[in-house]
């Protein structure tokens, strides 16, 4: 069953849309990604999910019934939606035990208390229940806070930003074991971040956004490998952009030579258009020849932890390459391209 | 506590509702409209008295009026704005330093300086001047110290300044008043986080030019708030002034009333002082346009004080103790002493009486002015439109008034219910009840929560513009209805700000003389109108338990306040 579904949905603020005719889905138990740079409308959408906004247009849909659309909006607090903030959120007055209770309405103190102890357990807290949010550190909180939105059995979970106050040693970590439990509880859930990393660590599927569209949607890999255009491909990580002319329906013309695509390429012949290589797409081998009449270069080298970052000079354009060998400085070297399905944008950045 | 009012939620079912068009924040359809209703109806209750001032303050102008404006008005409104600006530069000077040194460094006795330099806040500013005249005049012990050491005869052999003038009025207001600023720029000093510090330390600033460029910068929405209240409290001083015979808008206001019994001349004056007031609310509002702070990551960044050495602990500690000497301890201790030289005159059955007077007006006041900032606070926060901000400043404009001139501006709106109530009454030929509203203590509590009610909204205010959004949406998606939001997350976190505001309004009370003076019933006095009378008649001895007690009441409050702001160190 769809957990949410949010169909041909407008936002505005004052005069300014934020959102426009937006469509997403998010299935029983599926962890989307909603990935955009601040500004995009990422906020809007959560507050319009959670209910604190009107739509001007379209509908959300929680579990096939409609809560949101321009007649009126279902109050938060009837929704079933669990919210994870990037302060927290954690109400300072009230001890790790209360917060976590907070939404538990219906229950006796016996269950309430059983309750609270499974989740603590679940987010690895045992023990703490008597600390004020202040006496734990950032991941500690941000777990209470997990605890405290899967304490009522939410239908959706909404995070905004999680682990954006959380320093980088402890965030991977607690990025597994977040996910981990969603699954483990079968949480439906919507993240909402701007780093990549984050994403594709944390969630099944992505949903690049941009001026308040969703401009692609689907598994972190497909989206990385074949963006619906330009705009998603960088986002998604870096590449180089060559200008290309379509020779026949499996090779490209490039100023690297001949370029072979795994998979046929949808444009006739003759054809300009650009090519996008992500870095590590590429080869590089020592230039055999003695005098190569218009040799690439190497220009920098940096160890980036697991491969090189290398920058070619090839003729006037500098290409960013990931290769595991280190060349000296001004090496002549002879690039190319390992056979795959290669992505092309025609002159409006989309992709062909 | 009991009878907080709860918000209505309003049930949206999605389908029944027709809403068009734009996008709407839940809370902006959230509040009842009884809440809604109830807020402006309560502001406009609490405004009444302002405008009853403008309506009278509108009418044409009578020759006692136009008489000031052609002779004395320039020198009052000179001496008013003078008295001002060097009330706030001395306070300045004052309060600064200590609060730097308060928030920053370590020195001995700081745990008891922290508290003891907010305590000339207790002390009423006509008793200080009272006291220092008494020991400053020319038959006072400092001149009679100086004139047997150097052999001086009489007052024609040296110059001695005197105190009964403007610069002494001054001097005794920004000895009183300079805890405002102190508290407030303390606070925000202790609340800038030590990474700043270090950072501008770094990028070469000596802690000095630290000091200047980068601390009292981000304090400076503090310290304009704390200028503008220590402001506000020095135009509505009466006593201080009329005891030093410095004439003032002030004093100006009640000699035409009581002198000339014009009500026409003293509402104009009154609105020019209005206008001041309101530049320096302008002034606090428009320091803080831009501030907008939440509390983040608590507990994380504890700064550590550096401890002071040498002459520089030498110069702290002066400071220090010179203004909690200054503005507290000796005032105090001669007050103690003409209380034991003077026991047996002051202690007397008046003294009772008139302290359980003062105790009942201040804790009505403090009560009705802490449930009205709360209701107005919430609905300000939970009706988010362009005008749910009107109440409150609309409350808020009480403070601007004078003591005396607030009494008037109550007085009319008070006289014509008792007439109307009267009037019905005896319509339904039941024997009349009298002056219920004006006649009683009722007249004194209502200007006391039209006076001080500010005070406790800016408090409610500033902790619930604490407590950060996210922590709304967080409850709601919990599944708190508005109503229950309130009860349980705002409420609790702004337990701090209803209990500051509530003892602030509590101290304002117990000293409060202007409008006591002319709104008591017949025969009712506070310790506060008995003290002054006798500091009038210059036997200020004989009510000096009355005085004492005044002052003791004004402290445990602002101990108990300190204690609180320690907590929140910790």
């Amino acid at each position: 069953m769809t957990a949410l579904n949010i169909s041909g949905l407008s936002c505005q603020y004052d005069q300014t849309t934020v959102l426009s005719n937006l469509d997403l889905q998010v299935e029983d138990g599926e962890i989307v990604c909603l990935l955009g740079r601040s500004g995009c409308g990422k906020t809007t959408l959560l507050k319009a999910i959670s209910g604190l906004l009107q739509p001007s247009a379209g509908s959300i849909s929680l579990h096939g019934r409609e809560v949101s659309s321009a007649r009126g909006t279902l109050p938060p607090e009837q929704r079933s939606i669990g919210m994870i903030f990037q302060d927290y959120a954690l109400f300072p007055h009230l001890t790790v035990f209360h917060n976590i209770a907070f939404g538990l309405k219906d229950l006796s103190r016996k269950d309430t208390r059983k309750r609270v102890e499974e989740m603590l357990e679940l987010v690895n807290l045992s023990g703490l229940e008597k600390r004020y949010p202040h006496e734990l550190s950032g991941g500690q909180q941000q777990r209470v806070a997990i605890a405290r939105a899967l304490a009522n059995n939410p239908s959706l979970l909404l995070l905004d930003e999680p682990f954006s106050n959380i320093d980088s040693q402890v965030r991977q970590r607690l990025v597994r074991e977040i996910r981990d439990i969603l699954k483990q509880q079968k949480v439906a859930g919507l993240f909402v971040t701007h780093s990549r990393d984050e994403g594709f660590a944390f969630a099944d599927s992505v949903a690049v956004m941009h001026e308040g569209k969703i401009l692609q949607r689907g598994r972190s890999f497909d989206v990385y490998n074949r963006p619906a255009n330009r705009f998603v491909a960088e986002f998604m990580g870096s590449g180089n952009l060559l200008p290309c002319e379509i020779i026949n329906s499996r090779t490209v013309s490039t100023p690297l030579g001949l370029v072979e695509s795994s998979k046929e390429i949808a444009a006739k012949p003759g054809q300009v258009a650009e090519l996008f290589i992500r870095p590590q797409m590429f080869s590089i081998e020592k230039c055999q020849c003695e005098n190569p009449a218009d040799p690439a270069q190497i220009k920098s080298q940096q160890f980036m932890g697991t491969n090189l970052r290398t920058e070619v000079k090839l003729k006037e354009s500098i290409l960013v390459v990931e290769n595991s060998i280190p060349f000296p400085e001004s090496t002549a070297v002879e690039l190319s391209v390992q056979p795959h399905d290669l992505v092309l944008f025609d002159q409006k950045g989309h992709s062909l | 506590m009991k009878h907080v009012p709860t918000a209505q939620a309003n049930v949206h079912t999605p389908l029944s509702q027709t809403e068009s068009g734009k996008a709407r924040s839940i809370s902006r359809q959230g509040l009842s409209i009884y809440w809604r209703a109830g807020s402006w109806l309560l502001a406009l209750l609490l405004f009444t008295p302002v405008l009853a001032l403008i309506y009278e303050a509108s009418a044409p102008t009578g020759e006692i009026f136009a008489h000031l404006r052609n002779t004395v008005l320039g020198t009052y409104i000179l001496n008013t704005v003078l008295l001002i600006s060097g009330v706030g530069i001395l306070g300045l000077i004052l309060a600064l330093p200590a609060a730097w040194i308060m928030a920053n460094s370590e020195i001995p006795g700081k745990r008891y300086l922290q508290w003891l330099l907010v305590l000339p806040l207790a002390m009423p500013s006509y008793v200080v001047a009272y006291i220092y005249t008494d020991l400053l005049e020319y038959a006072g012990p400092v001149q009679r110290l100086l004139r047997d050491v150097t052999g001086w005869e009489s007052a024609a052999d040296y110059y001695f300044p005197d105190i009964r003038s403007l610069g002494g009025a001054i001097i005794i207001l920004a000895l009183v008043l300079y805890p405002y600023l102190y508290l407030l720029a303390r606070t925000a000093f202790m609340e800038h986080s030590q990474s700043q510090i270090l950072a501008s330390r770094l990028l070469g600033c000596s802690p000095i030019s630290s000091f200047l460029r980068v601390s009292i910068p981000m304090a400076r929405p503090a310290i304009i708030t704390g200028l503008a209240l220590m402001g506000i409290e020095t135009l509505g001083d009466f006593a201080t002034v009329d005891y030093f015979a410095v004439p003032t808008l002030t004093t100006a206001v009640y000699d035409t009333w009581l002198g000339y019994g014009s009500l026409n001349a003293a509402a104009k004056l009154s609105a020019i002082m209005l206008v001041v007031v309101m530049l320096l609310i302008s002034m606090e509002k428009y320091s803080r346009r831009r501030q907008q702070l939440y509390q983040k990551n608590t507990g994380q960044d504890h700064k550590k004080a550096s401890s002071l050495k040498g002459w520089k602990k030498a110069l702290a500690l002066f400071w220090c103790w010179m203004l909690v000497s200054l503005g507290f301890l000796l005032p105090a201790m001669v007050l103690l002493d003409y209380v034991f030289r003077y026991f047996s005159d002051s202690w007397n059955i008046e003294l009772l009486t008139y302290s359980l007077n003062s105790l009942k007006v201040s804790l009505g006041a403090a009560t009705f002015a802490t449930l009205v900032a709360l209701f107005l606070g919430l609905y300000q926060r939970l009706q988010k439109s362009r005008f749910s901000s009107i109440p409150s400043r609309l409350v808020s404009t009480g403070y601007a008034l004078p003591g005396n001139v607030l009494a008037i501006g109550v007085l009319t709106p008070l006289t014509l219910s008792d007439h109307g109530l009267n009037g019905i009454i005896m319509a339904f030929e039941y024997p009349p009840v009298g002056l219920v509203f004006s006649g009683s203590i009722f007249a004194i509590i209502f200007a006391y929560a039209v006076r001080f009610s500010a005070v406790a909204v800016g408090s409610v205010e500033s902790s619930l513009g604490r407590v950060s959004p996210s922590l709304d949406m967080a409850s709601r998606t919990l599944g708190c209805t508005p109503s229950e939001m309130v009860r349980r997350v705002h409420i609790p976190m702004v337990r701090k700000g209803l209990l500051t505001g509530f003892l602030l309004v509590f101290i304002e009370s117990m000293k409060e003389l202007p409008a006591a003076l002319l709104l008591r019933p017949f025969g009712f006095e506070s310790l506060a109108t008995w003290v002054f009378q006798f500091v009038s008649d210059e036997k200020l001895e004989q009510a000096a338990l009355a005085a004492l007690i005044l002052v003791l009441a004004g402290l445990v409050p602002l101990i108990l306040l300190n204690r609180s702001l320690e907590a929140e160190q910790k």
